[in-house]
């Protein structure tokens, strides 16, 4: 329970620390960052309060689930607007983290098991070389090669089926998994521990006993993954970002360089909000699972 | 000191295969290339805006303001495809044929130009200056910040590590992108203000490093022994520790900022917010994926090799130095 209290302590800080410097950016910037904005929603922003007057109404409109209005969006409400964007981008976050596992438990069992395997290695370089592409040159790629079967911007057409739908969203979890290093990473990690696991005692009488290790070596393995997980949160959304630019995806991507462009600072606030308070959450949810999973944590 | 078990194996043999070797050489290699297109962007720049000038007093001089192919692929069509030459081009009876049939003018864009007539290579080799400024500038501000912060973290453990690691957890919990993109939207893009930004972004990093390295060194004998000795706490500190024990790893730190530094920048050009006075190279990919349509695929093609072949050097380099430093040194 004490545990937990500092966790929640710790989203809590950081949170209002990181929303606080985008408010401190702000009034620090040169110049009137307010420059094209219309009178009403200078009052409502409130430009002329301090600058801990300003932080402490938006976090009173946090707080009541009123974030203002957006500027680009013609007055429209920022947190419908959010919420919807975000849900996508969530998906394309969790997809391109179930493609990265798919990868990567199996070429990193194949790798430690099979290690003469040439094919298996050769994997695990394609891997490792699709990684150092930047994702928007894949992602690009991945376009050109698909062109005849899928357009970019008709995945929201009526006139496609849900196969092409489906091997859609499949190839952009793949591009957002490997492209932003996510799978290399699991396998390197993956590599190790099964490597780690398959030499140590219990491991030689479990396999002398029943000779069927996989799920007692994944499991272990598993374990110290979750930690890995919740610090690639922060690459997989950025890696989501590019991939919604490039796509042309409802998700935020556009919309937040939209919001930069147009300085519409309550949009943007808006999705910074969102995205610093689900990467807090959810590297706390995957930290606290592998807590509870380690037994040699647990007894601490 | 190496020591070579194997006497049929010589020392300069020995050394060529400890791991690591051969991949920080190729790295390297990468980045010495990398380095000489940032020195010789100005040189190749005027030396193109002279071929150019005497061009537009050419007979042609109008077609220099178009998207043209490199030579070498018209050399390819002509003489590796000369069928699929012949019927694409004119006929002998049209104007234009002269034209077509001789090309004295893009003879100096080795790569081609784009559709405003802008020599590719020169655009790629002044981006190269470009990303080696930025590149310059973070890791200077990650190093200022992050070094004298993991010293203290690390030596002198607890309210300066308390604050240390909340600003490791504070700082690596945000999406880079995300906060590169909100910077930019407050501040406009100002190319000093986003390379601070990053360095500022990638301090923690080499915090988390330092701390780690200088927790696992502190309690070691030479450091007693050079306590016991009456050695100052900064000379233990800086020459002992860092300068001796820490530089490898803080090399090979700078290598993969570098890296990350070019990726970011490239990326934040190719959404849009690039240099307004000069083409960076996320640009010119995102200028070229409009033109694939039309068969002009040389203007995405050598920005967007250049920039997965620098990356590459860059991550091959610090991979191998990486192996080099951790290696055992027998073989």
């Amino acid at each position: 329970m004490h545990r937990f209290i500092k966790k929640i302590i710790f989203v809590i800080s950081v949170f209002l620390s990181s929303t606080f410097a985008i408010f401190l950016l702000i009034a620090i910037a040169p110049g009137n960052p307010y420059e094209n904005w219309p009178e009403e929603m200078l009052a409502t922003f409130g430009t002329d309060l301090s600058l801990w007057e300003q932080y402490g109404r938006w976090l009173l409109g946090l707080l009541t689930l009123d974030l203002g209005q957006s500027l680009v969006y013609q007055g429209e409400e920022v947190l419908p607007l959010v919420f919807s964007w975000f849900s996508l981008t969530m998906l394309i976050v969790v997809g391109a983290l179930l493609a990265s596992l798919a990868v990567s438990i199996p070429l990193s069992y194949g790798s430690v098991f099979y290690p003469h395997s040439r094919f298996l290695r050769l994997l695990v370089k394609l891997v490792e070389t699709l990684s150092s592409i930047p994702i928007f040159i894949l992602g690009f790629l991945a376009v050109v090669f698909m062109h005849n079967q899928l357009a970019t911007n008709a995945i929201l057409r009526d006139a496609y089926s849900w196969t092409e739908t489906i091997l859609f969203y499949l190839m952009i979890f793949l591009i957002t998994g490997i492209g932003n290093g996510t799978a290399i990473e699991f396998i390197k990690h993956l590599q190790n521990e099964f490597r780690r696991i398959k030499g140590q005692v219990h491991m030689t009488a479990v396999v002398a006993r029943a000779g069927y290790y996989r799920k007692h070596l994944v499991r272990n393995a598993a374990i110290p993954l979750f930690t890995i997980i919740a610090n690639r949160f922060i690459y997989l959304i950025s890696g989501a970002v590019i991939i919604e630019y490039l796509f042309r995806i409802p998700g935020i991507g556009v919309p937040g360089i939209r919001a930069a462009i147009y300085q519409d600072y309550p949009l943007l606030l808006g999705i910074a909000a969102f995205t610093i308070l689900t990467v807090l959450l959810l590297k706390v949810i995957f930290e606290s699972l592998s807590e509870r999973l380690d037994p040699h944590i647990r007894e601490v | 000191m190496l020591q070579v078990y194997n006497k049929n194996v010589s020392p300069l043999m020995a050394r060529l295969r400890r791991p690591g070797f051969m991949q920080a050489v190729f790295g390297l290699t990468g980045v010495l290339i990398f380095s000489a297109f940032a020195f010789l962007s100005t040189d190749y720049q005027r030396h193109v805006e002279g071929a150019r000038q005497q061009a537009l007093n050419s007979p042609f001089a109008s077609m220099t303001q178009f998207a043209n192919q490199p030579p070498a692929l018209e050399w390819c069509w002509r003489w590796l495809a000369p069928k699929f030459y012949q019927a694409n081009t004119v006929s002998a009876e049209d104007p234009f044929a002269l034209m077509e049939a001789d090309k004295p003018y893009q003879d100096f864009h080795i790569w081609g130009t784009d559709n405003s007539g802008r020599d590719i290579l020169a655009s790629i080799l002044s981006g190269a200056a470009v990303s080696i400024q930025g590149g310059l500038l973070a890791i200077m501000i990650s190093l200022a910040i992050g070094i004298p912060l993991g010293i203290l973290s690390g030596y002198y453990q607890g309210r300066t590590r308390v604050v240390a690691d909340y600003l490791i957890a504070n700082v690596t919990t945000l999406p880079k992108l995300i906060i590169l993109i909100i910077v930019i939207g407050i501040w406009g893009y100002d190319f000093s203000a986003i390379m601070v930004t990053i360095g500022i972004l990638a301090a923690p990093k080499m915090m988390n490093i330092l701390q780690q390295r200088i927790q696992l060194l502190k309690n070691n004998q030479f450091i007693d022994a050079a306590k016991a000795l009456g050695v100052p706490e900064y000379q233990i500190i800086l020459k002992h520790i860092l300068w001796y024990n820490s530089k490898s790893l803080i090399f090979v730190q700078i290598i993969y900022e570098f890296a990350e530094v070019i990726l970011l920048e490239t990326t934040l050009s190719y959404l849009g917010f690039g240099l307004k006075d000069q083409l960076s190279w996320g640009g010119m990919v995102s200028d070229g994926m409009a033109y694939i349509a039309s068969q002009q695929y040389w203007m995405l093609f050598f920005p967007a090799a250049t920039i997965v072949t620098v990356i590459a050097a860059f991550l091959l380099f610090a991979d191998g130095l990486g192996k080099l430093f951790n290696h055992k040194t027998t073989v």
